[in-house]
């Protein structure tokens, strides 16, 4: 009973600071190049600042032993750049997706339902062979290390933290204002979802799991539970999952934001195709866009910051080939590179192509 | 100020998910004139904010944003000289 009230309540707050601040690190990873947008990604890097320093702390007072995530390399790169082109191509990452969920639209859902299978038949199913491989590169054998960045760079962590801190502190700046506010500015999100992330921490070590907020995982465990009628899989973070889409489901109602959205089947295969690479990127990598790219870089771990790192790759290839016009862009470099015919120049791009860069 | 003019175009991106909504505004901007107005019809609350933010940033004016149902919503642009 303590870890449905313990992982429940985290996940409303969770859901509904999510909700409210319409955070998804894919708009906020994809915005900055494709609109030049930093809004989102300032409100990501305050909450994983804030939870840094309050994870650290609570380290320091000796409160916490958290699981470090373990550093597969090539799965935490492979993982990382297919869950980052996936989420572009659903439109929503894997939080994103499941706050979406809550208010209502359907893409998201079916999004959800691809990245869910796509998890359990990585880890348990037809794939599972290609997650053994990457997971376990040669010369690593079975036991990867769980490496962290002060381990690696030889400096105490709270040195390292203090550093990120200061640098994510001088450069988010000032919030600036928008006239048809709604929902929270960045510097508001970026406080909640660190200051849940970091309740997380407690809540979910109280319940014998030694880790913060995650979706894959929670993802995972439901859909385990749903096909092998194993009820052990389900831990704080199902609570907590089922929590974050009631608490979006409860945000976007107080405020008419919540109602049944249909796109068009197109995009509904779009956001299939989208949460079944997703399912298959994190499922790997061992951790999505909060596992990772929020939990993960409060314990300085080194998979966590590979994983992020490649996610952001990812993300901006998808957003590159999809928004920017990269298959022409492509096409015009390749030409340039390999002249056909000698002496002949580089064909010159087609008037149509012209004009759609210009946009 | 750029003078007003009578043209208005009326853009439905109701269902549309993350990120066509600004998107499909944009490419519907760039075919205006400075003073040309676009009524754009959503109901995809991050794009409520993303779209007035995204026209601001590019100089367009915000002239209006209603909310005409439940998760419905509907802003009028009018395209910059810019």
């Amino acid at each position: 009973m303590t870890v449905v009230i313990m992982g429940g309540l985290v996940g409303l707050a969770f859901g509904y600071a999510l909700q409210r601040g319409r955070f998804c690190v894919n708009t906020a990873f994809r915005d900055v190049l494709v609109l030049r947008n930093s809004r989102l990604l300032r409100a990501w890097a305050l909450a994983v600042v804030v939870q840094l320093i309050g994870v650290q702390l609570v380290l320091a007072m000796g409160w916490l032993s958290p699981d470090i995530p373990p550093f597969w390399w090539p799965a935490n790169v492979v993982g990382g750049l297919l869950f980052g082109m996936g989420m572009v191509l659903a439109g929503g990452c894997a939080s994103g997706t499941c706050y979406r969920v809550g208010e209502g639209m359907l893409g998201s859902f079916v999004a959800l339902l691809g990245f869910g299978f796509m998890t359990v038949i990585v880890d348990q199913g037809a794939l599972h062979p290609l997650q053994h491989a990457l997971r376990t590169p040669l010369g690593m054998g079975d036991s990867a290390p769980a490496l962290t960045l002060s381990g690696l760079v030889g400096l105490p962590s709270w040195a390292i933290a203090g550093a990120l801190a200061l640098g994510v502190l001088a450069w988010i700046g000032r919030e600036r204002r928008i006239s048809a506010r709604r929902g929270w500015p960045w510097l508001a999100t970026g406080l909640a979802i660190g200051a849940v992330a970091l309740v997380a921490w407690l809540s979910s070590s109280a319940t014998g799991r030694y880790y913060g907020l995650s979706v894959t995982g929670p993802i995972r465990s439901i859909f385990q539970y749903l096909t092998t009628g194993d009820a052990s899989f389900i831990d704080w973070g199902s609570y907590m999952l089922l929590g974050l889409i009631g608490g979006a489901g409860l945000g976007g109602w107080l405020y008419g934001e919540r109602k049944l959205r249909v796109p068009q089947a197109s995009r509904l295969l779009q956001s299939l195709g989208g949460g079944l690479l997703m399912g298959f990127g994190a499922q790997v990598a061992g951790g999505c866009n909060i596992g990772h790219s929020l939990t993960g870089l409060a314990v300085l771990s080194g998979a966590s910051v590979v994983t992020t790192v490649a996610i952001v790759l990812g993300a901006w290839a998808m957003s590159f080939l999809m928004f920017m016009n990269g298959a022409v862009t492509l096409r015009r470099w390749a030409a340039q590179l390999i002249p056909i015919g000698q002496g002949k120049p580089a064909p010159e791009p087609s008037p149509e192509s012209m004009t759609a860069k210009e946009e | 100020m750029t003078q007003e003019t009578d043209n208005v175009r009326t853009l439905d991106v109701r269902g549309e998910i993350c990120p066509y909504p600004v998107m499909k505004t944009r490419e519907a901007m760039d075919g205006l004139a400075p003073g040309d107005k676009l009524e754009i019809w959503l109901d995809y609350p991050l794009a409520l904010e993303e779209i007035p933010n995204w026209a601001e940033d590019a100089g367009h004016e915000v002239v209006a944003v209603e909310e005409t149902g439940n998760s419905e919503w509907r802003i009028r642009l009018k395209k910059g000289d810019a």
